[in-house]
């Protein structure tokens, strides 16, 4: 009995949190008719609720934990001088705005939607337009970022800022949001165990998603397309990224994903069509990317000299020019059943594996790894016939680079 | 003699061109295009940089001082004494100064591209204003170097 009293005394405390929250209503017919003066009468747990209308109140400071929540078409504009909205209070919710033209600065990092040191956040389903940073979250942890629309303006890198930026947090989710037009889309810089999932990455200056430091966090059902550079990701353990597709990054810096001093990761299920480079590994090590779908690009992959202990199975390479690239001379990674259009072996015992191996390291992707002006000599006859020759009699090519059990059937692999 | 000083001064002004080209300027790093020789992202903030010209003119480009300490640990075969290195001056966008008249500022609030919150200075006073507005502490050389893990 003693027990259950306490229960419902705990509810109780619960519940009338809930019923004595009230709602502010701002602009139209409410009671307020600005969010700062509501703001100044909220209480912890109302909901502000913001009638349709522009609002141009520069910086509005959000700490108490409230619901701000917009109905249809409010528009908070910051006259391209000041943040918009910042949040240093835990449990805040923001929903349904349309956040625009936040300030420029060459010395504090402007946002539309800025978190400082909170948790449990909520930003969801807003419009942000033409700000220099999108949403902002400096060492905030539990937060949450669904569905939001972030369009930026950018014309060059250097004046413009990153789409979704996080920087020193943990345990944070961004689903199913749409970053385009910023200097970098999705930027993570010491995050840790967070999860970014069903994203759309586009159009973006310099990379779609760009991680550096950011151990134990995943990353999947996501789409990185049109990038500048397109994806990037550096100096980080325990990565995982699946199902996501990077497509369409042309350009002579640009990489569907590159890899820089990643390990202990998992690159599974992704799709990297019509890149550039499809997947650019440096010293990266203790890596595993199987089941991919690497079509149409010009280098399928690039694995370089300083990459070891990666297992590299279980992939398909369609109507790429270049399968395998490499500057090294022995091979320090596994390859193994992976399906390769260009292989021209038979399969007598009709296992559906080669007989011979494959070397998917050709003499002319080597040469242009050194010199890549003999790019120019593409699909040149006496190129052609050196490969040939090459494949005949290895003499330049790494023989340690070799599938052993070449597919003869392409896999079905559950790409996204 | 008339025909003789004109053929020396030719003799000179020729001398002069060869010198020159003995020597690489610093380049300006082109924001945005260029790519970091060590991280390989393409750099984008004017407030930050380093160049290095080699003692063969061969010039390579980063986007932070953090990347250039790393990059000057794992080649060895590189002679410091001979190289030169450039760092971005932080308060003057884009402009080069060698880092022996640089000085140098961590703070936490100036985040740099590589994380380490390391920015440089070409004067002693524009240091002293960003010290002042940012907090931090200015350090040497040895300590920057020693910093960057």
């Amino acid at each position: 009995m003693k027990n259950f009293l306490a229960i419902l005394f705990c509810f109780s405390g619960f519940f009338s949190q809930i019923l004595f929250a009230e709602t502010l209503v701002v602009g139209g017919n409410g009671k307020f008719h600005s969010i700062k003066d509501a703001l100044v009468h909220a209480k912890t747990g109302d909901e502000i609720l913001v009638q349709s209308g522009i609002y141009t109140e520069g910086e509005i400071i959000i700490d108490k934990r409230i619901v701000l929540k917009g109905t249809k078409d409010v528009i908070l504009d910051g006259l391209h001088k000041t943040s918009i909205i910042i949040i240093r209070s835990n449990g805040v919710t923001v929903q349904g705005l349309t956040i625009r033209n936040s300030g420029y600065s060459d010395l504090r990092e402007l946002a539309g939607i800025r978190l400082e040191d909170v948790s449990r956040c909520k930003i969801e389903g807003n419009y942000l337009y033409d700000n220099y940073f999108g949403i902002y979250l400096s060492n905030s942890q539990h937060c949450k970022v669904l569905n939001n629309r972030v369009e930026g303006l950018a014309k060059t890198e250097t004046s413009s800022g990153n789409g979704i930026h996080l920087w020193k947090s943990e345990y944070n989710l961004l689903i199913g949001n749409h970053v385009s037009g910023h200097r970098d889309g999705i930027y993570f810089e010491f995050v840790k165990h967070s999860a970014v999932i069903s994203n759309l990455s586009e159009l973006n200056l310099r990379y779609g998603l760009h991680f550096m430091f950011s151990d134990d966090d995943s990353y999947r059902f996501n789409t990185f397309r049109n990038n500048g550079s397109g994806v990037a990701v550096m100096y980080t353990r325990r990565v995982t990224m699946d199902h996501n597709r990077f497509e369409h990054n042309w350009g002579s810096a640009a990489y569907g994903l590159l890899l820089k001093e990643i390990s202990y990761s998992r690159i599974n299920n992704n799709t990297f069509s019509m890149n550039t480079t499809g997947l650019y590994m440096e010293g990266s090590n203790q890596t595993i990317v199987e089941y991919n779908d690497f079509s149409k690009n010009g280098w399928g992959l690039r694995i370089l000299g300083d990459c070891f202990d990666d297992t590299i199975r279980y992939n398909n390479f369609r109507g790429n020019t270049f399968e395998v690239a490499t500057n090294a001379i022995r091979s320090m990674n596994v390859f193994y059943s992976n399906y390769w259009d260009q292989y021209r072996g038979y399969d007598l015992n009709h296992d559906r594996i080669g007989d011979i191996p494959y070397h998917p390291v050709s003499l002319y992707s080597k040469i242009t790894e050194e010199s890549p002006y003999t790019l120019m000599l593409l699909h040149s006859f006496f190129i052609d016939l050196m490969d040939q020759a090459e494949k005949v009699v290895p003499t330049i090519t790494p023989e340690a680079f070799k599938d052993e059990s070449p597919l003869m059937k392409p896999l079905l692999n559950d790409t996204y | 003699m008339r025909f003789i000083i004109p053929r020396m001064n030719m003799a000179f002004i020729c001398l002069f061109l060869l010198l020159q080209g003995c020597k690489t300027e610093p380049e300006p790093i082109h924001y945005g295009s260029d790519a970091c020789a060590v991280c390989r992202m393409i750099i984008v903030d004017p407030h930050f940089g380093a160049e290095l010209i080699t003692v063969k003119g061969k010039i390579y480009k980063f986007d932070s001082i953090e990347c250039m300490v790393k990059y000057l640990r794992s080649n060895s075969s590189l002679d410091l004494k001979q190289d030169r290195c450039l760092v971005v001056d932080h308060s003057r966008t884009g402009e080069l100064v060698d880092i022996e008249k640089a000085n140098f500022l961590f703070s936490e609030q100036l985040l740099s591209p590589m994380g380490e919150s390391l920015s440089a200075f070409g004067s002693k006073d524009s240091l002293n204003q960003y010290l002042q507005r940012f907090g931090g502490q200015a350090i040497s050389w040895n300590e920057l170097s020693n910093r960057v893990k």
